[in-house]
């Protein structure tokens, strides 16, 4: 009987496998691709060498781009887990009517399309006159990402045994010191994934920075935009495969932590 | 996202608004940067510089733009079917693996899914492009082909990458959906008598059709708005919306017009989300007055 269970049949097991390697295909041929010498992008390559990777690190524009998407996706990444974690915590304490209409009004900048909500901030930026400007990037994409980081510690909060935070007050903590001293530390798991996500969909995002980045303000995927749309150069292939381990381990380190963290507060 | 912040709703603890102030940020943020700068879009779609409804008009009354409207949908449709397609199958399989062997599957899915889309986007192009791998294996190592197929910069290779970018959140969430469907069921059905096959089929799959409808209007919505890769992969004929949008705002400047595309973008989004959370609850009631009764 169980083996009727866990056995899912030829047909959807063929299906599953071509799926999977529909789905890997692509990354599994810009890997070889980088380290090959032909600019003609030939798979697989013929010859291999790191000429690419040396053209990438001589380029400073790269180098500057890397700067500008660390310096953007840290900002982002501390603006918007402060932000997820207040209003997660808010949200999970309120009581009062038209609490779903609030969880919806906070989750509705991940269900509009980015393009335009992209273009809704060109425009008020615009009028501010401050397109191109580090502030109108952290302030875009703190929008996108912080809606994810409630849902992230929101979710800890779900776990989180509240007789603590009663027993804490009933000893005498004010709300400050319970909140400070008994929920922040139960939940920093929770916070830090929230970081690294948020960390990772600013360091990855195009749209907003196609429609907001300056001159002085050129972010990675701005700059592989502009590289695959003008030059499709193998560079942008070393690139690929530096960002793609550079993920990777981001998103191993998180699902890690989320794992630890769904171990111990249960 | 309604079931994963559902509220706890126990244990009355404070007053009811006491903790209100921590939203307070959040909401200067989602005023100022989300719902006032959307207001000045909408305001300016219809104000030019009076009340007028004339680029609505224009945007259906123009052959070129209701094609454009139209080939939005079509590639959000073309691509979501195949997604369901094959996603159905390949979560299935997955939701019925356990231990290492789901890890390892689960990580396939995830690897795509948190790769930067212009990697992705990158890469396909580099494998469907004139000299590309699909066309040399196909000409060289086959010899079925003469001459180098064209893959990209067009309708297919909107289609590939887009089905490309749906496919991993196809699975995750037809593999939730299965993963909650009671096992039990099709085992009694199995010991009545049915075959795997038709257990399968008539026990199996209708319990997940609600799931199936859900996801497939949120694929729906998420590729309707796309603008990467319809923009990188499609090429200049097969425009969308999300395109025609970028467009206006950065290369035609005619903001009023790509204000009412952008408007009429966020419109059919929203009916697309109003059609999800329809759907959301009938699943929700029938789950619960339904089986588990």
């Amino acid at each position: 009987m169980l083996d009727s269970i866990r056995d899912s049949g030829v047909f959807s097991k063929a299906i599953a496998s071509l799926t999977i390697a529909f789905l890997l295909l692509p990354l599994m041929v810009v890997i070889p691709i980088s380290f090959g010498t032909s600019s003609l992008m030939t798979f697989p390559p013929h010859e291999y060498s790191l000429r690419w990777y040396r053209e990438l690190v001589d380029d400073s524009r790269w180098l500057s781009a890397a700067l500008t998407s660390l310096q953007l996706g840290i900002t982002v990444a501390f603006a918007s887990t402060v932000l997820a974690t207040m209003t997660a915590i808010g949200l999970f304490r309120y009581r009062g009517p038209g609490k779903a209409a609030l969880q919806a009004l906070v989750l509705s900048p991940l269900v509009v399309p980015v393009i335009v909500i992209g273009v809704a901030l060109f425009y008020l930026f615009s009028l501010l006159g401050m397109t191109g400007s580090m502030n109108a990037l952290v302030c875009a994409h703190t929008l996108l990402t912080f809606p994810y980081g409630v849902v992230v510690i929101n979710a800890a909060l779900e776990r989180f045994d509240t007789r603590l935070e009663q027993a804490a007050m009933s000893l005498g903590a004010n709300p400050f010191g319970t909140l400070w001293r008994v929920t922040l530390p139960i939940i920093r798991p929770s916070i830090v994934v929230a970081a690294v996500f948020a960390f990772l969909i600013s360091f990855d995002e195009v749209v907003m920075a196609l429609l907001l980045s300056g001159p002085t303000t050129l972010t990675i995927p701005k700059q592989m935009w502009d590289g695959i749309r003008f030059d499709l150069t193998p560079v942008i292939a070393a690139v690929s495969t530096v960002l793609l381990v550079f993920s990777s381990a981001l998103v191993a380190f998180a699902e890690a932590l989320r794992r630890r963290t769904q171990g111990n507060t249960r | 996202m309604e079931a994963a912040i559902s509220a706890r709703g126990t244990v009355p603890r404070r007053s009811r608004g006491g903790s209100l102030w921590l939203l307070l940020p959040a909401f200067v943020l989602l005023a100022g940067a989300f719902i006032g700068p959307i207001a000045i879009l909408l305001s300016r779609s219809v104000l030019d510089p009076n009340l007028t409804l004339q680029h609505y008009v224009e945007i259906f009354s123009t052959p070129a733009y209701v094609r454009v409207v139209w080939n939005s949908i079509e590639i959000a449709l073309v691509s979501t079917t195949i997604c369901l397609a094959a996603g159905y199958p390949t979560a299935y399989v997955l939701s019925r693996q356990r231990g290492t062997a789901r890890a390892a599957l689960l990580g396939m899915v995830l690897l795509p899914f948190w790769t930067n889309i212009l990697v992705r986007v990158y890469a396909w192009i580099v494998v469907l492009q004139s000299h590309g791998a699909i066309n040399l294996f196909l000409m060289d190592t086959l010899g079925i082909i003469d001459h180098p197929l064209k893959l990209v910069f067009n309708y297919t290779g909107a289609i590939i990458g887009m089905v490309h970018y749906l496919m991993p959140p196809t699975v995750l969430i037809l593999d939730s959906t299965m993963r909650s469907v009671d096992q039990r069921l099709v085992l009694a059905a199995q010991s009545l008598g049915a075959t795997p096959r038709r257990a399968f089929f008539r026990i199996f799959v209708p319990l997940t059709l609600p799931g199936i409808r859900a996801a497939a209007v949120l694929i729906f919505i998420m590729g309707l708005g796309f603008f990467v890769t319809p923009a990188l992969l499609g090429g200049r004929q097969q425009l969308t919306m999300s395109m025609l949008v970028n467009q206006d705002f950065t290369e035609i400047m005619d903001w009023s017009f790509g204000s009412a595309l952008a408007v009429v973008l966020l419109a059919l989004t929203m009916v697309g989300l109003y059609a999800y959370y329809r759907l959301q609850r009938k699943a929700g009631s029938r789950a619960k007055g339904g089986l588990h009764a």
